[in-house]
């Protein structure tokens, strides 16, 4: 078997009864970029020495009897996590070569716990965007079907994990950049609820909205990678104190109640992802569970607010970039501070991120402001208001994960037909709240279909639980 | 409905960047649209709804110890001391 295909338990086990070791299994992912990310683009570095030097250092740990599960696993991180030893660019000009002084705490954890760092992922700029094609060094293809978009923003770490490249990977999601990627790539994804996981060493897009999250193949493996990087952060004021620790071993559909809002099956979502998000419900009532038909009222302007919200916010975080301190400086001529500011930002920044800029400034301003920035704020509290009434009749609520499974790669999409794609991702990050992706069947084209599961502040634990019932009974 | 539209030039020179002449007109009708699309929650009505601006309450913002002002000033294109250099501009 290709031992590239196993699972990070699958590993665990191999690794524990020395059938391979770090090193070797670390070898063994080297080749297999070598051999595919010239045409895949998951990668935007590698370091191979590094590599195998941690995969030693691992190697020694686990013959002294190291248990840890992460130890000796070879792995990558979207190219938004601080990293001392590699470049961090966002994927931007702006960012070209730039070295962070410190490590991410979730990459600092998991560097502990003895996982072995491949390489930094290929991503949207600055993370804005579905399909990776953001990105200003390269794109990434998804490996099921070439054609097609492995999703974005973290579809880097999805393809990765996919083709085989790493055994798990993580990625950052602020309206659904963990999630859509994982469908789209047939691969579990969580987007952790607002504050289990720190934010610092994430550089930032929307500082409300960010959260990094774990892309794996299987629910076991996603939830051992929570554990792993969650928890108190003195460096992160919005993380909170809660360690994530599994506990959905043998979980049980008696009791549960599983909120269907058929708002969310919009015209826009395609029949075949409807009919896996409601054959899922079904299975869950076939186990024991019931199903409630429950509502979101304000989710139609949901997306309206998300962009205005991670727009403004990205306005104000991205004003950082003025070529004096860090990353890109003009060469031009300049007259004033001013000019030199706006020459530095304008060759640095690529399109997308300038159309935030200016929607996020615009937001900002006077004149706007209400109508719009406090408009979406106001949509925000409505969005908590409605999901805390929601989750008062049930305990999870299941969905498809996205609107279509993976498109064909183009670029006739208008930004605002983009941006409506993401309809079911932000609702999660709005309110704040845990959001999973698993894969549950293929459309008729063979591609992986997603269905989420929302649920509660702090569930993660439940979450798991039902997707691994799903995950047995999967079509995948 | 309040439809905004936004002045693409002004917008630009507050959040400093410079846009070429092909940038402004492709984002003239870039942000026409999108503008439009936010524009859905100008009719809504916000009365007597408080705003959420932050994903949550988190911890005082209280200053802590830093060591590792080195490392960050080494990130800088070129430092005199422990001072960041910068082209000399007279305005």
């Amino acid at each position: 078997m290709d031992i590239t295909k196993k699972s990070i338990r699958e590993h665990a086990l191999s690794l524990k009864s020395k059938e391979y070791s770090s090193k070797e299994l670390t070898k063994a992912y080297i080749e297999s970029i070598r051999q595919k990310d010239e045409r895949l683009g998951a990668f935007l570095y590698v370091d191979e020495e590094a590599a195998l030097l941690m995969a030693e250092d691992a190697d020694r740990r686990l013959s002294k009897g190291d248990s840890s599960p992460l130890c000796g696993i070879p792995m990558a991180l979207k190219d938004n996590i601080c990293t001392r030893s590699l470049p961090t660019t966002c994927a931007s000009r702006m960012l070209e070569g730039y070295f962070p002084p410190y490590n991410a705490t979730a990459w600092e954890r998991l560097s502990l716990a003895g996982c072995v760092l491949l390489g930094k992922t290929n991503m949207d700029e600055f993370a804005m965007g579905s399909d990776t094609k953001n990105s200003a060094f390269k794109k990434t293809l998804n490996p099921l079907d070439e054609k097609r978009s492995p999703g974005g923003s973290s579809g880097g770490s999805a393809a990765a994990v996919c083709a085989g490249e790493a055994a798990f990977a993580l990625g950052s999601d602020t309206g659904g950049s963990v999630r859509t990627p994982s469908a789209f790539c047939g691969l579990v994804g969580m987007k952790p609820t607002y504050g289990r996981v720190s934010r610092y060493g994430l550089i930032a897009f929307a500082s409300s909205l960010d959260q990094i999250g774990p892309i794996t193949k299987t629910v076991w493996d996603n939830g051992a990678v929570l554990s792993a990087i969650s928890g108190a952060d003195p460096h992160d004021l919005t993380c909170c104190e809660n360690p994530f620790i599994p506990d959905f071993e043998g979980f049980s559909c008696k009791g549960l109640k599983v909120g269907i809002c058929t708002r969310l099956f919009s015209e826009r979502v395609n029949e075949a992802t409807k009919c896996a998000s409601l054959a899922a419900a079904e299975l869950l009532r076939s186990l024991g569970a019931e199903i409630v038909y429950t509502d979101i009222p304000s989710a139609p302007y949901a997306t309206h607010a998300y962009y205005i919200i991670s727009s403004a916010e990205s306005s104000s975080n991205l004003a950082r970039y003025d070529g004096l301190r860090y990353g890109k400086r003009t060469e031009k001529e300049y007259s004033s501070i001013g000019e030199l500011y706006s020459l530095s930002r304008g060759e640095g920044f690529g399109q997308e991120v300038k159309r935030r800029i200016l929607l996020g400034t615009f937001a900002l301003c006077e004149g706007s402001y209400d109508d719009y920035y406090k408009k979406a704020c106001a949509v925000r509290s409505l969005l908590k208001e409605d999901f805390g009434r929601a989750f008062n009749d049930c305990h999870i609520i299941i969905s498809p994960t996205a609107p279509d499974t993976a498109p064909i790669l183009s670029n006739e999409e208008s930004p605002v037909e983009t941006y409506l794609r993401d309809e079911l991702g932000v609702l999660a990050n709005m309110a704040g709240l845990p959001a999973l992706t698993l894969p549950f069947s293929r459309d008729e084209k063979g591609l992986p279909i997603g269905v989420q599961l929302m649920g509660r502040a702090f569930s993660e634990n439940l979450l798991y639980g039902v997707a691994s019932i799903l995950e047995k009974c999967a079509h995948k | 409905m309040n439809e905004k539209n936004i002045d693409i030039e002004k917008t630009a020179a507050l959040a400093s960047l410079a846009l070429s002449d092909e940038e402004k007109a492709q984002f003239e009708k870039d942000m026409e649209q999108i503008v439009d699309f936010a524009s859905t929650l100008c009719s809504l009505s916000a009365e007597g709804i408080e705003d959420t601006s932050k994903g949550c309450d988190g911890r005082e913002d209280a200053a802590l110890p830093f060591s590792q002002a080195d490392e960050l000033l080494n990130g800088a294109p070129s430092l005199f001391d422990s001072f960041i250099t910068v082209p000399k501009i007279i305005d």
